[in-house]
């Protein structure tokens, strides 16, 4: 399923446009400039020209369901995997159900899980390690998330036996249990991946308080509403099951929203930011933190009180609260990162909100099962709630219902495969050629210059400058060889390169792009050889990037000094000439 | 002479027989077993897994570092034979003298196999074309095949050692020998330790001498290599990059395997099914179906690899499995009602043979015929396969069918096994390989060095190539241009030929292979009957000369 403002574009790309109902969503500016001059618009054509078909054939309709909330990226799976995204939080997804999988087991569990359960079970306890430090290593924001999960699991099931041994819980026992279990898995976690720790650089800067306008209620229900709705009313039949125990955790159920809320407040007064933060957030923000904060309530006490009767439903409700407390984590908190200046909490609600997705996916397919159940039998399920719960589905389903043969044409686009370089056959010949000739003749392992991105120009003295902000954009040119063949490149996108590996790296990046750029501008010979053996390179690239990025006379000639290996048109791969003297005897 | 001592006799008299009809089988398929690997080792041309792996011994050897080198203990014995001599026959000999162990394997089997059974598994693997290549040359895998053999002897309880000292130190040295042997050992090795983990089917002693020895074998590998290092992990990754066959794995399966495989699957799924019907296994079996089930998957991963390791690392298991299997088909082929299939099966196996003999000409031709030679064989299958079905379908007389299936099987496997020992030069398999014109390339090389007194050139991108036919060739220039004083240089074709250097008359290649005949069903039906008459695909090379040479 997909984001629930899939129909609304759906209907734009027809004209079925109604600003009223498009603003009281927030896509007012989804309606076409042509239609209503007003303040946000659409810019693009008008609906005619936006679909000649039944679904919107409008280039990358597809696109906009991933950044409804203003100033964030709110990526779905299903969006992930039309756009064929092979960042870590898509590629982590496995894992990270298999992550859910093991807690439920943990939690489904009936002895008590302590250090003699590892004496006992030792493969169990490694394999668990290996699968939570494996987070850390696909995707680090996981490993917090999904590792908390893992420990709630392990918490509960203990809490719950001491619970049915002695009546009442004993908390000493219950936190030295769940401690002397979990405490060597984690050792083992970091133990068992430490040479990647030893070259880990991450660019997270801590955690601060957000201040800002928060997400409109409209936003988040067109992005996580479908998800919440199910979680939440179909665990309310489950809930009715636990109605005993109702009273007992609604009090304790404060506790999850409280805290963090209660956090917020101190960090903002600790920074003496406290009258913006209560300022900035105006009032469609505190409604959305106070909607939030209702669901994280629900769902963590049914969690609870179906906990306490070991129903099969509590484990989804379990996950249905934690993708709540992300959702409402991401409003209060965001985690400081290379965009703290423009977007500070771009990447926090993004990553948060894709393990909400998951979380809220799995608690939503258990509920509707429940709900299905219950329907079936007669019982838990009042006929009113089919309609709109019905409606909200299929409103769903009509993002991977549409943006599927948007993307592809209908399935009709000669580029429908899944060949990633048949585009560049179509639009860039000389480009695709180059790319296939070194991945027949280049080794795996031989180091290959291509051009780092950084645009040049001459400068006011003549020489060769750099030209601010003229850098390679975030598109499939950044480091493209390195993409499309696997062989090392020195340097890649330098956006991406900070941000995987932190500002701290920034120097390394610089004289990596010094480097390679000075293998191309203007030099001797000798500086030339020079700079390829400093980069241990064995091949260089011309082609359109780097006939673009060092225009006229800003690019030196490499004939004579190195050997032509291929060359088509004006696109030209170089090897840095061999000389080996070897013994055969 | 008592009465009674008479009338034990008779009995006494037959029991000898039997027992030197069983020994002589065994001594026969033994020597078979042998011959067909000697056969191998004396005609096989150095191609594909073991002319990548020679030539990192070769490397070893003259103390030059090379990631061909990775090495297993078998490739460091090679390196070490290769001080004495730089023939590859040492080596060879030393992987046949190991592999000649695994008849003896197979006899201690008898127990759990059964007799028949584990002579018919015997058979098997000494008519298995792969086993054959494997166990008659030196890649780096030459002790493979026995290491695994006697694993399964060991965890299966069928080795002839009471004392549990001898016995912990028997699996100290398999656990050694595993963890200093090729990826064909790591289906084995995952089942052993997914068995010794979960499942406590391996004792705890025996376990933690095996992990010691496994232990020390990877310490012994990393001394060996330099850095920290699994050889058969480094073997596995390496598979999906180099050449160690000219056909596919896939394509392997087709052209050598199917014998083995087909039946072995099916033999496979029935021994699953029974053992899950009854709820329990016996720990031979259990080790036998999960070890099959391991080296399928890696098969099916490594499909599209010039690979013939992963196809072998499955025969092997599933000829284990087939032996006892095929001896149970024998006993019900044996008790089936033959008054009809003595009829119907020769005639079946007439209609098909007219079939195939219609097809043959195609394939001669390479092309198919009009449609009245269409429609007779289809007509000729109809009535080959109707007659087997319905002899099949038969109360009692469908084991009998069994023969046509033991008969085109046979066949295969035989011209394989025949094959890899007899002419392997002709098989597509061990490709691509060096053969004697290159050896030739060398002798012309050193020779016209010898007489001007300048150097070898060759072109650094056949660097790899070069290593094993320039082998003992003193100092060769590897580069990218023709500097001055070259001698005789070999350029790639491709490449124009570098000025002031003229040009040697003739064929030169340092490397060829052997046209993959599945290019249609008619070409692998032409390489089925007429076998030594693929097409030799050279990796042609350019020679030059310095002008007035």
């Amino acid at each position: 399923m997909g984001s629930l403002s899939a129909p609304f574009e759906w209907a734009a790309a027809h004209g079925q446009t109604n600003e009223g109902v498009y603003g009281a969503f927030g896509l007012d500016y989804r309606i076409s400039c042509e239609l209503e001059q007003r303040e946000t618009c659409y810019s693009g054509a008008a609906a005619p020209a936006r679909t000649s078909e039944w679904y919107p054939t409008e280039f990358w309709n597809w696109w906009p369901g991933s950044r409804v909330i203003p100033n964030t990226i709110t990526e779905f799976p299903a969006f992930s995997f039309l756009l064929g995204d092979l960042h870590p939080h898509v590629m982590a997804l496995p894992l990270v159900l298999l992550m859910l999988g093991l807690s439920a087991s943990a939690f489904r569990g009936r002895s008590r899980l302590s250090w003699r359960t590892h004496r006992r079970m030792s493969i169990e306890g490694i394999v668990t390690a290996v699968i939570v430090g494996a987070l850390a290593f696909m995707n680090a924001w996981d490993l917090l998330s999904f590792s908390l999960v893992f420990a709630l699991a392990v918490v509960a099931r203990n809490w719950r036996r001491s619970a049915s041994e002695r009546g009442r819980p004993g908390m000493m026992a219950l936190a030295k249990d769940s401690a002397s279990y979990l405490l060597p898995i984690a050792v083992l976690a970091v133990v068992l991946y430490l040479p990647w720790y030893r070259d880990f650089s991450s660019q997270a800067g801590g955690i601060r308080p957000y201040i800002g306008r928060g997400t409109l209620p409209a936003h988040a229900f067109l992005q996580f509403g479908l998800l919440l709705c199910a979680a939440g009313l179909a665990l309310t039949f489950a809930f009715r099951e636990a109605r005993s125990k109702r009273a007992d955790v609604a009090a304790a159920a404060l506790l999850v929203p409280g805290a963090p809320l209660l956090a917020w407040f101190v960090m903002a007064y600790a920074r003496g930011e406290l009258g913006a933060a209560l300022d900035d957030r105006g009032t469609s923000g505190w409604l959305m933190l106070a909607i939030y904060a209702v669901a994280v309530w629900a769902l963590s006490g049914a969690a609870l009180a179906l906990a306490a009767r070991r129903n099969t439903a509590a484990v989804a409700a379990a996950f249905a609260a934690l993708g709540a407390v992300l959702l409402f984590g991401s409003e209060l908190f965001f985690i400081v990162d290379g965009f703290e200046g423009n977007l500070p909490r771009m990447n926090t609600v993004f990553k948060l909100s894709y393990q909400a997705w998951t979380l809220l996916s799995v608690a939503a397919a258990v509920a509707a099962t429940i709900a299905l159940r219950g329907a079936l039998r007669g019982r838990n399920a009042p006929g009113w709630l089919a309609a709109p719960a019905g409606a909200l589905a299929l409103a769903g389903l009509v993002y991977p219902i549409i943006e599927l043969p948007n993307m592809t044409g209908g399935f009709n686009r000669e580029t429908t495969t899944s060949d990633s370089l048949a585009f560049l056959l179509q639009n860039e010949p000389e480009e695709y050629a180059l790319a296939r000739w070194i991945n027949a003749n280049v080794p795996p392992g031989a180091v290959v210059i291509e051009a780092s991105g950084r645009q040049w120009a001459h400068g006011a003295d003549g020489q060769p400058r750099v030209v601010p902000g003229g850098g390679i954009d975030y598109n499939t040119a950044a480091g493209r060889i390195g993409s499309r063949t696997g062989r090392p490149t020195l340097i890649g996108w330098d956006g991406h390169e900070v941000q995987w590996r932190g500002s701290a790296a920034g120097v390394e990046i610089v004289r990596r792009q010094e480097l390679v750029d000075h293998v191309y501008l203007p030099s001797d010979d000798a500086s030339l050889i020079t700079n390829l053996r400093t980069a241990g390179a064995a091949y260089v690239v011309v082609g359109r990037q780097e006939l673009q990025r060092f225009p006229g006379d800003l690019m030196r000639s490499f004939d004579g000094v190195l050997d032509l290996a291929w060359e088509q048109g004006s696109t030209r791969v170089y090897r840095v000439p061999a000389f080996e003297i070897a013994r055969t005897s | 002479m008592t009465p009674d001592a008479e009338e034990a006799a008779p009995p006494g008299r037959e029991a000898a027989v039997n027992v030197s009809a069983e020994t002589l089988a065994w001594l026969a398929v033994a020597a078979v077993f042998v011959a067909f690997r000697l056969g191998a080792a004396f005609e096989a041309p150095v191609g594909g897994a073991e002319l990548v792996h020679l030539s990192g011994a070769w490397q070893a050897r003259i103390g030059v570092e090379d990631s061909r080198f990775v090495p297993t203990l078998f490739q460091a014995l090679s390196a070490l034979l290769l001080h004495a001599s730089s023939s590859e026959l040492p080596s060879r000999l030393l992987a046949v003298a190991a592999t000649t162990t695994v008849p003896l394997a197979l006899y201690l089997l008898r127990g759990r196999l059964g007799n028949a059974g584990a002579l018919l598994a015997l058979l098997l693997i000494a008519f298995d074309p792969l086993g054959i290549l494997l166990g008659g040359t030196a890649s780096a895998l030459g002790f493979d095949v026995p290491v695994a053999i006697w694993v399964f002897v060991a965890l299966s309880g069928a080795l002839p050692v009471s004392q549990r000292r001898a016995l912990l130190a028997v699996y100290a040295l398999l656990g050694l020998l595993v963890a200093t042997g090729g990826p064909f050992l790591l289906p084995l090795s995952l089942t052993v330790a997914a068995f010794a983990l979960f499942q406590r089917r391996v004792a705890r002693d025996a376990a933690v001498v095996l992990a010691a020895g496994c232990l020390a074998g990877v310490v012994l590998t990393s001394v060996l290599a330099g850095e920290p290092r699994v050889a058969a992990l480094v073997l596995f990754s390496a598979g999906f990059e180099q050449a160690w066959s000219g056909p596919l794995a896939g394509e392997v399966l087709i052209l050598y395997a199917l014998p083995i495989v087909a039946p072995g699957l099916a033999a496979a799924g029935l021994l699953a099914r029974n053992t899950l019907s009854r709820r329990s296994a016996d720990r031979h079996e259990a080790l036998l179906l999960a070890w099959s089930a391991l080296a399928g998957a890696s098969l099916l991963l490594s499909l599209t690899t010039h690979s013939f390791v992963p196809v072998a690392a499955l025969t092997l298991p599933l000829a284990l499995i087939l032996g006892p299997a095929a001896s149970r088909a024998f006993g019900a082929m044996w008790r089936a009602d033959w008054k009809v299939a003595r009829v119907a099966l020769p005639a079946s196996a007439a209609f098909a043979l007219l079939a195939l003999a219609v097809s043959f000409d195609w394939a001669r031709d390479q092309s198919i015929g009009g449609f009245s030679e269409k429609a007779r064989v289809a007509y000729f299958l109809v009535a080959a396969v109707g007659a087997a079905l319905a002899l099949f379908l038969r109360r009692g007389s469908g084991p009998a069918v069994a023969s046509l299936a033991f008969a085109l099987g046979g066949v295969l496997l035989v011209t394989g096994a025949f094959g890899m020992a007899v002419h392997p030069q002709g098989e597509p398999l061990p490709s691509p390989f060096c053969g004697a014109v290159a050896r030739d390339l060398r002798d012309r090389a050193v020779a016209a060095r010898g007489e001007s007194e300048g150097s070898i050139v060759i072109h650094d991108s056949l660097k790899d190539q070069a290593t094993w036919p320039f082998r003992d060739s003193g100092n060769v220039v590897f580069a990218s241009r023709v500097p001055i004083d070259a001698a005789f240089v070999v350029w790639p074709a491709t490449l124009p030929a570098p000025a002031g250097l003229k040009a040697v008359e003739g064929n030169f290649a340092l490397t060829a292979s052997l046209h993959t005949p599945l290019n249609d069903g008619l070409d692998y039906l032409h390489w089925l009957i007429q076998r030594n008459t693929l097409a030799i695909r050279p990796a042609t090379v350019a020679v030059y000369t310095r002008q007035g040479q």
